[in-house]
């Protein structure tokens, strides 16, 4: 059962790179930590949800909304959030979104309710590569996946605002002084990592039929914990972090309890700041 | 307006119907249940069935002419705040008795509360065998897992003759009961117990675990759950290809919406009833017939359990009065009364053994299985 | 007049706090609902979460988020001991804040190098992880079910049935814990934490053996989270995991920024308040969270040292911050247009 479990993680990780990967935007450029992370994939979640379910819209539509919708949210996280606070530090940021990801969460509740909503099932088959199930939906995961990483990617380095990101989290003051306007950078980088983490949120809706008031906490916990692996600044740290906390957690599932499934992203996280706090990847590699 | 302060109108509204000239004092029970948070659809359903149940009481005459009033809380499935409610409820002077709550835990967190203050704590669902028997003012009607385990296990066992199940359980006081009383009872009738895993409450991601059971090869799957872990297992479990399988699961399971978010998956799966809405006996089609023209949404076993623990209750009301310590005696004695859900006969210990039904999911629809 | 942030108890202004504590000894007096009791026992058990997070949030500046799994450590001892081993009430409060002084002081070694976010993250990280070994290791804690059956304090004398004898003996405990930590902040050791949480440089360089300190600290705000925890298990009679996650740690930790940081009456002013306001409004129960969510970011946006706090520890004022650049800048440089070489 090693290699379904292996493909059971890497799709599992790919959906926590998604996650890891919008905090790492976040901390990069603004140098700063956002606890709402989690509700914003929620939203976006629900949002896909509501597009499937409800208006029967193709899924690659309700994956785009959930982006939009995402997106949406981050920048006015940002605008809330951040821009007040420029100044003051890590942590008044940090406790506005940590109030603010409570209200969104409780939000949720009173508008949607607590109970699971049942996400329509989008290709439920498998396929058979060389003796082995896989299902149809793992691999359209983490192709999308993939492109999306791809995209970022492109975004990053063609484009005069990708420029303009990689450069201020290089460094604020110098790219404010080249004219970068910082304000603009600021709110793309929300949007971008909004974007994605919402992008995570449709796909693990219809990946496990379900959405949820509740399902943000624990995405953004291991979020953090899967963008630590890369020293919360490296792209590519946070999509291998995302990758093999996924793959170790089945891996757990398969050769130990269940139970014990969610510690992995917990030890994984306290085992790399303890040891080597910067990251496994080396200094501070910024960007892909 | 909030879902709490609704139900205080909403009984407000059916006193002031249901009172006679002259209007009279009316009895306040209580209900402590989840109308928010993982386990909100259930507390519904109480709310819901055992507000029909007291609206048919009162336009009947109420108890002796006065009316019954719900005061309905919210525990959000929390054992801290059950015991909060229980401190309110027991400081209410108006209050005679209590209906709640939903989860073995919750009930069992208010237990010592409502031992101290002396008021009956009567549950429509808690199946925890140290429930009941852990105070005189505590009852249980939804029968144990005593009971279901080797009923179910008959049913993989023998009717279905499998001889190779995995378990996978939702690691709570319930699912943790019910493992054990099937697999002691499957492995007494000679089956071999190949696996055993376990899922905590909000879990969502079973593909691991069941690509992990996959492996060993069983021939029957045992899933003590909720129906909404049920369904999203079953959805797995097609999505992984797993399909030579046969599914099993305990009453938790029989709820419409269980096919509703199962579709296509959750055929085949085989389960049990205490209560089955086409059973012909007049009492439940009164119940069924009565549910869906005022919710307009079929009754599910639930919302069934707890209608029979309203009409428990409001009977023994009748008999005893509104004395704390009278209700308990009376309630206590109960061994004829027979409910939509089968008869309900308190043991010495507070809770009851109930019948099953075999129940089997085909084209989408709950049957009852015949071989 | 002393900002109230400043206010220390001492015998010149008992004034003040003799009629507050007689007040607080009459409430039973004139309140007999069993249930809002209950909810002044609650408010003294978060007083005491809330000052021992203070220690370490407040005082030395450090930014634990794990709180709730120490409480909860020491509620689990405080359970175990008196559910197996029949341990009586004098036993367990004490034993129950050592081994979460204990647990606390192991994690502090590995992790207290860690700064700001990352000590945030790893104390997180932490917690849950106490979470999910509580949740698994069914032969200790027996898992999910938690502990059931828990006596009450077995006191002389003293019948714990109603809620105004736990009313009683929280108020002592309060007093106890709020006496002895005034005791050690006003000491030496306090202002040494004061010291570490305004310039960690300048604290090392006078020779101050700051990482000793820090987890001192540490083991002093964990003993008294488990404190709490051996009279909450006491009290509920019942325990169980789920009650001691990261919801909870943002509770005891809003409680703490609402009241104020860094003070003596801050946290009992936030834990107070903040029990008081949802119990109040029981009829926006379900709009609890978006409350608490919407008082933190009004006091971090508007008074971000809380009702009573020292000003200054969350906002930190001083040269150390980066200026803000204005909102609409004129590029002096397109960026663009730069060569690859230059950059």
């Amino acid at each position: 059962m090693l290699v379904p479990q292996l493909i059971n993680g890497l799709t599992q990780g790919s959906l926590y790179a998604l996650v890891a990967v919008g905090f790492v935007i976040i901390f990069g450029t603004l140098n700063l930590v956002t606890f709402a992370h989690g509700e914003v994939y929620m939203v976006a979640a629900f949002v896909g949800y509501f597009a499937l379910a409800v208006y029967h819209l193709p899924w690659p539509l309700a994956l785009l909304a959930g982006m939009v919708a995402g997106a949406v949210l981050g920048m006015a996280t940002e605008k809330l959030a951040f821009r007040p606070m420029r100044s003051a530090g890590h942590m008044p940021p940090l406790l506005i979104t940590i109030g603010l990801s409570v209200i969104l969460k409780d939000l949720a509740v009173i508008v949607w309710g607590a109970e699971n909503r049942a996400v329509p099932s989008i290709y439920q088959q498998t396929i058979q590569v060389a003796g082995v199930h896989v299902s149809v939906l793992q691999l359209v995961i983490l192709a999308l996946a993939c492109a999306l990483v791809g995209v970022l990617r492109l975004l990053l380095h063609r484009t005069r605002m990708g420029r303009a990101m990689r450069a201020t989290a290089q460094d604020h003051e110098a790219a404010y002084a080249m004219g970068v306007n910082i304000n603009r950078v600021f709110s793309v980088a929300f949007a971008l990592a909004s974007a994605l983490g919402g992008a995570a949120g449709v796909l693990v809706g219809i990946y496990y039929n379900t959405v949820y008031a509740t399902m943000g906490s624990t995405a953004g916990l291991k979020g953090f914990a899967a963008c630590i692996f890369g020293g919360l600044t490296s792209i590519p740290g946070a999509i291998l972090g995302g990758l093999i906390i996924g793959v170790v957690e089945n891996l757990t599932v398969q050769f130990m309890a269940s139970g014990y499934r969610d510690v992995v992203a917990f030890l994984v996280m306290v085992a790399v700041l303890i040891v080597r706090p910067q990251g496994l990847l080396g200094k501070t590699l910024r960007s892909i | 307006m909030t879902m709490n302060g609704l139900r205080v109108v909403l009984a407000a509204l059916m006193l002031l119907s249901a009172l006679p000239v002259g209007a009279a004092e009316p009895i306040h029970i209580a209900l402590s249940a989840p109308m928010t948070g993982n386990y909100a659809e259930y507390g519904q359903q109480f709310q819901r069935s055992i507000d029909l149940a007291v609206e048919w009481a009162n336009a009947a005459g109420g108890i002796h002419g006065r009316p019954i009033a719900v005061v309905s809380g919210d525990s959000k499935g929390d054992p801290k705040e059950a015991a909060a409610l229980a401190q309110k409820f027991t400081s209410d002077k108006r209050i005679v008795a209590e209906i709640g709550d939903f989860t073995s835990s919750a009930c069992m967190a208010a237990q010592p509360i409502y031992e101290r203050a002396g008021m009956v704590q009567l549950s429509p669902t808690a199946s925890h065998p140290e429930f009941a028997p852990g105070s005189p003012w505590s009852f249980g009607i939804i029968g144990t897992q005593a009971g279901e385990g080797p009923f179910m296990a008959k049913y993989a066992v023998e009717k279905l003759g499998k001889k190779r199940i995995a378990v996978l359980y939702i690691n709570n006081d319930w699912g943790i009961a019910t493992k054990d009383y099937f697999v002691k009872a499957a492995q007494g009738l000679g089956a071999q117990v190949v696996a055993v895993e376990s899922f905590f409450e909000a879990d969502k991601d079973f593909t691991g675990v069941l690509t992990k059971l996959r492996g060993v090869k069983p021939d029957a799957l045992y899933i003590p759950a909720m129906y909404n872990e049920g369904a999203l297992i079953e959805k797995q479990r097609e999505k992984l290809g797993w399909s030579d399988v046969v599914v099993l699961g305990p009453g938790s399971l029989y709820s419409p919406k269980l096919l509703e978010i199962g579709g296509g998956a959750v055929n085949g799966l085989h389960t049990s009833a205490v209560f089955f809405p086409n059973d012909p006996r007049p009492d439940v089609q009164k119940f069924v017939k009565g549910f869906e023209a005022k919710y307009k949404a079929t009754p599910n076993m639930f919302a069934a359990i707890a209608y029979d623990a309203a009409n428990l209750m409001i009977e023994t009301l009748r008999k005893a009065g509104t004395d704390r310590q009278a209700i308990r005696e009376e309630l206590a004695k109960t061994k004829d009364f027979v409910g939509v859900t089968g008869r309900i006969a308190f043991t010495s210990q507070r809770d009851v053994v109930k019948d099953y039904r075999y129940l089997v999911i085909r084209d989408g629809q709950f049957t009852l299985y015949t071989p | 007049m002393t900002p109230l942030y400043a206010f220390v108890p001492s015998a010149r202004n008992r004034r003040v706090w003799v009629p507050v504590l007689a007040g607080a000894a009459a409430v039973p007096l004139v309140v007999r609902s069993e249930y809002v009791l209950n909810v002044a026992v609650l408010a003294g058990i978060y007083i005491i979460l809330a000052s021992s997070l203070n220690v370490t949030n407040g005082y030395t500046g450090l930014f634990s988020f794990g709180h709730a799994a120490f409480y909860g450590i020491g509620a689990y001892t405080a359970a175990l001991l008196a559910t197996r081993l029949a341990a009586p009430f004098w036993l367990t409060f004490p034993a129950a804040g050592l081994a979460a002084a204990a647990v606390g002081s192991a994690i502090a070694v590995p992790t207290l190098r860690l700064r700001g976010i990352f000590l945030a993250l790893v104390t997180i990280g932490f917690q849950e992880i106490t979470f999910l070994v509580t949740m698994n290791w069914m032969s200790l804690t027996r898992g999910p079910l938690g502990i059931p059956r828990i006596p009450p304090p077995a006191l002389p004398g003293i019948s714990f049935r109603s809620n105004v004898a736990y009313y009683y003996l929280i108020l002592v405990l309060d007093i106890a814990v709020l006496f002895a930590l005034t005791r050690i902040m006003t000491s030496r050791i306090g202002r040494t934490l004061i010291a570490i949480r305004e310039d960690e440089l300048a604290a090392q360089s006078c020779a101050v053996p700051v990482f000793r300190y820090k987890v001192l600290a540490f083991g002093l705000a964990t003993f008294f989270a488990g404190l709490a925890g051996a009279f909450f298990a006491h009290h509920a009679r019942f325990v169980s995991a789920d009650s001691f996650r990261l919801d909870e740690t943002f509770v005891i930790l809003t409680m703490l920024i609402v009241g104020g940081m860094g003070s003596l009456v801050g946290p009992v002013i936030g834990a107070v308040a903040l029990v008081i306001i949802p119990e109040a409004f029981r009829f926006f129960a379900e709009y609890r969270g978006v409350v608490y969510g919407l008082i933190l970011i009004g006091v971090i946006l508007f008074r971000p040292h809380g009702i009573a706090g020292v000003p200054g520890i969350i906002q930190p004022r001083g040269a150390a911050r980066a200026p803000a650049p204005p909102h609409k800048p004129e590029p002096a440089l397109d960026v663009a247009s730069t060569p690859e070489s230059a950059r």
